[in-house]
């Protein structure tokens, strides 16, 4: 054997002994049995949605079809110039990239992602509605979004020819036998009808979290390393899965991570404190005059027993991970432009931001580059493809 | 001699009966959780190995023994270690048979739970707590 032969013989049998060690890691993948069960917990994917009970075109394909249409429509705008879609491009996620929304005035708050919403408990950045129908409505009022009124909306329905007759064939009613408000909530439901139907698909994570439950071995020398080490980080010391907990990676409810409270310089957004009042004051809730729920099933659903809190102050919905790396910017203004800043944002906690009654989950992690840079490679595992839409075209 | 045997297969049939006597046995199905303070013994279910974190639940609890006219007048629960409770403010009713349902209640994350219940006669009160490991 020549000196070179040796050399690559030695290599290779270096190559294959540390594959052999890692193979053999693999086998339990160095999580606690905490760990696991909290990995397990973030499947299966997908989940199975639930009709709305709320909103009777929940599923119907008419008003599905209909509702994609609405969605791109100008129409529903005061000025006919913006859609649903200037805020939530599909391309981009349901988002618009930017750090905060613009339509006809800039708002305090980035776009969230719309996908995966049929699983929802609460809708908004402040958990503002707790039906998809309401919150879709919010923006098409909204002064600084779309800025229309019922009247508006109803004057489109049943004065133009082709929105009169999609309404009559998804609703049954001629719109303009019908009063704005009940064409308005109408319109709502129809456009939920369609973004219920938004879904991500399976990732790279949820075949590496079947491979950890199942054993299987193949499955699990798959899926890179540095995920690995990073989805350690955040089921273990990072603590992150108590919250991004479940088939969602959110446990649906509101928290205070230390983004600053100022919205301006004279303007404080009081996240889920306002949106808790404003769900209060709104009708267009599941135990409310426009819910197609029974409404003694309705009365007993959790929103109905939201509490005012303190810690409600400043709080804002858990957003989704999944597909997290395709709708950047992130937090509820948009603060943080890419999932590295999440990550130093957590790792380097400014613990004089949050309230001091506030949770004592949240510590500065104090992570090492390497440790970062894990985190976000695990992230990025749990985007695959563009969300689509599960009632195909 | 005999009086002395009978005496003490007595004190011992006694001895026995008595630490059976706390009236457990009216508290249905031991797999829920007991609640214990100096003033009452509560027994809820479902039992904290069925809950699921994130999932709305209501909670049913039954006095096992209690001082007299002692009532639960409110039920909740918390993370101690995180300090906050739950989001939810759930009702307490008093059933027909004696018992209390407490609805609207909703743990949101996984970990070390605890349920605090308070309960009140006309001259005196208390606050029972009683650990729940809510598993993910
Ligand atoms: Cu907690």
């Amino acid at each position: 054997m020549t000196g070179r032969a040796a050399s690559i013989a030695l290599l290779i049998c270096v190559a294959s002994s540390s594959f052999f060690a890692r193979t053999a890691a693999h086998a339990n993948d160095r999580f606690t049995s905490d760990e696991r069960a909290m990995i397990s917990a973030n499947g299966p994917w997908p989940l199975n949605p639930t009709p709305d009970p709320s909103n009777r075109f929940s599923g119907d394909q008419t008003a599905i079809a209909f509702g994609k249409d609405l969605f791109s429509d100008p129409r529903l705008s005061r000025d006919e110039n913006l859609s649903c879609t200037s805020c939530h491009v599909p391309e981009l996620g349901f988002t618009d990239g930017l750090e905060r929304s613009t339509g006809i005035g800039e708002v305090d708050r980035n776009a969230p992602a719309i996908a995966n919403l049929a699983n929802f408990r609460w809708f908004g950045w402040d958990g503002r509605s707790d039906t998809l129908w309401g919150q879709s409505i919010h923006p098409i009022l909204n002064d600084l979004e779309m800025a229309a009124t019922a009247a508006d909306i109803a004057a489109q329905m049943a004065g133009q020819e082709d929105l009169a007759a999609r309404y009559e064939q998804a609703t049954q009613t001629n719109p303009a036998d019908e009063t704005p408000e009940a064409i308005l909530v109408n319109t709502g439901k129809i456009l939920a009808a369609y973004q219920e139907t938004l879904r991500t698909p399976r990732t790279r994570f949820d075949d590496y979290r079947d491979a950890l439950v199942t054993g299987a071995t193949a499955g699990q020398v798959a899926y890179p390393d540095a995920a690995k080490r990073g989805l350690k980080i955040f089921t273990g010391k990072g603590k992150c899965s108590i919250c991004h907990f479940g088939p969602l990676f959110t446990n649906g409810e509101f928290h205070s991570i230390g983004i600053k409270h100022f919205a301006a310089a004279d303007r404080v957004d009081t996240g889920r404190y306002g949106g808790l009042k404003a769900f209060r004051e709104s009708k267009l809730n599941r135990l409310g005059p426009h819910s197609d729920e029974d409404q003694a099933l309705a009365a007993k659903a959790p929103s109905a027993y939201a509490a005012f809190l303190h810690s409600n102050w400043g709080a804002y919905r858990v957003p989704s991970l999944r597909n997290v790396g395709a709708t950047a910017p992130y937090m509820h203004d948009g603060s943080l432009a890419t999932l590295e800043d999440v990550v130093d944002h957590y790792s380097d906690m400014n613990m004089d931001r949050l309230h001091s009654d506030g949770e004592t989950l949240l510590r500065p992690l104090d992570l090492s580059a390497q440790e970062r840079a894990d985190i976000v490679a695990f992230l990025h595992t749990l985007t695959a493809a563009p969300v689509a839409s599960a009632a195909g075209d | 001699m005999t009086a002395n045997i009978a005496r003490a297969i007595c004190f011992v049939a006694m001895a026995a009966l008595l630490s059976v006597a706390p009236a457990l046995a009216d508290c249905g199905d031991e797999t829920g959780l007991l609640i214990k303070g100096d003033t009452a013994v509560l027994h809820a279910t479902p039992p904290p190995s069925a809950l699921e974190v994130g999932e709305p639940f209501a909670l049913t609890l039954e006095i096992c023994e209690a001082a007299a006219g002692m009532e639960v007048i409110r039920l909740n629960a918390r993370m101690p270690a995180h300090g906050h409770g739950m989001n939810y403010e759930p009702e307490l009713s008093r059933l027909d048979d004696g018992r209390y349902l407490a609805e609207g209640m909703l743990l949101h994350m996984p970990g070390e739970w605890e349920f605090v219940v308070d309960v009140r006669s006309s001259d005196q009160s208390e606050r029972l707590t009683a650990a729940v490991d809510l598993k993910p």
